[in-house]
């Protein structure tokens, strides 16, 4: 049932949480 | 499946607002051909994360998700995650790529792109990716336009063949006045009917069943792999997460990269596309999970088919009112794939065949040419319409190839072609028939379709076909200037 909540309700968290961390790094310094 | 008047009058105000919106967006996509193909390149970042994710998502999402986790429980949630986490990848990096390289070389299709990258003078590279798309194309938009009209069955009373013929007209209205404009627009609209829809169903009907635990329990009871995530084979697990490989292959999918106004918003777009992707990814298989713990034999649905799952459990829970909304999430669903992808298979005729083959990049007035992008939208419409009639089995059996041999033999060449400075045209040529002979082999031979999904045998030798004939053959002179340019 662990591996049920885990796969349920943390990992689409996660990769919001991933959406962020990676957007967040991403630099577009060249061309600002 | 019976419904009332108030569902029907629902499902009305939803179509009526899609045509208003093709007439809104007709003034702006009647100014040229780069309007109508790619919204002139000024596409709101909000209208690119939401189109994006919702032009890949069929009524595959809505009605066969939701089937795979009714009959299949927790394991099939790693089919909506590959194609999630490889979009994410895509928005962040891929995309803008392609976003810098399409607008210094002033391409609108992705043909465009494998010409201009690999300075494809006479015009066989562009020819043999139209060949492709319009193949792929027109079968995908058929399959559409069957779904709409199994649909519209279902729900309202209708012949599937009267349902097939009003979902072709709707299309076309909103697709030949508006343009990428209006199917932006509309999409737009209808991620959120779909986000609405993938919410508040599961929700309500969990609540209705007394909570979580009870569904896990009912479920456990059917079978205790059903609330096991990773009950299932390498095979299948590999084969689930190898749908996301379809992803950067698709052309209507990556035609809205290309479309974003400024392209350091790509990074906004990744979290809001994904954060709706996983949404309505889990949404779809929750709605399958209390389906099964409300109807847990398959006979208890209509004509015993898994994919009627939605809209019956939504006609069950709902008031009228808001099941017109769901049905038009169906709608929704099958409609934002379709306009896309009939506008990229318009502009690989108008476009690449007449524009740049036939006139060879010749001045042309661009009213003419949007006259003719809006003819042969209404010919592909005619054409699509014809083949679903003639041939529904068929139509459904070539959309397999579809996002398979797309996938296939688009994804790896236009990746390499995007961050590969070794890549050659001969390796593209060899990549997109790899791809796509390896796609239709693998589907042919029992044994091999039964172990592994056929994208990802065919995703890999096309990569390493692409990267061996480019190892032997010539780059382009440009190649620096072109790289500059890339990795702005």
């Amino acid at each position: 049932m662990l591996s049920f909540y885990l796969t349920m309700f943390v990992l689409p968290a996660a990769i919001i949480l991933l959406s962020f961390i990676l957007a967040a790094n991403v630099t577009f310094e060249e061309l600002e | 499946m019976a419904v009332d008047q108030q569902a029907v009058w629902a499902f009305v105000g939803y179509l009526l607002l899609l045509v208003g919106v093709g007439i809104y967006s007709s003034r702006f996509s009647s100014e040229g051909i780069s309007e109508f193909f790619v919204g002139g390149r000024k596409m709101n970042r909000f209208v690119v994360a939401l189109s994006a994710v919702v032009s890949g998502r069929s009524a595959w999402l809505l009605l066969g998700v939701t089937g795979m986790a009714y009959a299949q429980g927790a394991p099939a949630v790693w089919a909506v995650v590959g194609y999630i986490v490889v979009e994410l990848f895509l928005f962040l990096y891929y995309a803008r790529r392609l976003r810098n390289f399409s607008e210094a070389y002033d391409c609108i299709t992705i043909p465009d792109f494998f010409a201009e990258r690999f300075n494809d003078h006479d015009g066989k590279l562009r020819l043999a990716l139209v060949v492709v798309f319009l193949l792929f194309m027109v079968s995908y938009v058929s399959a559409q336009f069957v779904a709409g009209g199994k649909a519209f069955a279902s729900s309202f009373h209708m012949t599937q063949t009267e349902g097939l013929f009003l979902t072709a007209v709707i299309i076309l209205v909103y697709t030949v006045l508006g343009g990428f404009l209006a199917a932006s627009l509309t999409d737009m609209f209808q991620a959120i009917f779909m986000i609405f829809a993938l919410v508040v169903i599961p929700a309500m009907a969990i609540y209705e069943f007394g909570g979580l635990q009870a569904v896990l329990g009912s479920l456990s009871e059917i079978n205790p792999g059903m609330v096991d995530p990773l009950s299932l084979s390498v095979g299948v697990l590999a084969g689930f997460l190898g749908i996301g490989l379809g992803s950067p292959g698709n052309p209507h999918i990556l035609t809205r990269y290309i479309s974003i106004d400024d392209v350091r918003q790509l990074k906004w777009t990744a979290v809001v596309g994904t954060t709706w992707n996983v949404i309505m990814g889990w949404g779809a298989i929750f709605i399958g999970l209390v389906g099964r713990a409300y109807f847990p034999e398959t006979d208890m649905l209509p004509g015993s088919d898994t994919e009627n799952l939605y809209p019956l459990l939504a006609q069950q829970q709902l008031h009228p009112i808001i099941f017109g909304i769901v049905v038009a999430s169906i709608f929704a669903a099958i409609m934002s794939t379709a306009d896309s992808q009939l506008l990229v298979a318009a502009s690989a005729v108008v476009r690449d065949v007449y524009d740049r083959i036939i006139h060879k990049g010749r001045e042309l007035s661009q009213k003419k040419l949007v006259l003719y992008s809006r003819l042969v939208v209404f010919i592909l419409v005619i054409l699509a319409l014809a083949f679903s009639l003639l041939a529904q089995e068929l139509v459904f059996w070539l959309v397999l190839f579809a996002w398979a041999g797309l996938g296939a033999a688009l994804g790896p060449t236009s990746i390499l072609a995007l961050y590969w400075k070794g890549t050659t045209k001969a390796g593209i040529f060899a990549g997109l028939l790899t791809g796509t002979t390896v796609t239709i082999v693998w589907y042919y031979i029992p044994v091999l379709k039964d172990n592994l999904y056929e994208l990802i045998p065919a995703f890999f030798l096309s990569l390493l076909a692409t990267w061996l004939v480019s190892l032997y053959t010539q780059k382009p002179d440009n190649i620096e200037e072109v790289f500059i340019e890339l990795e702005k």
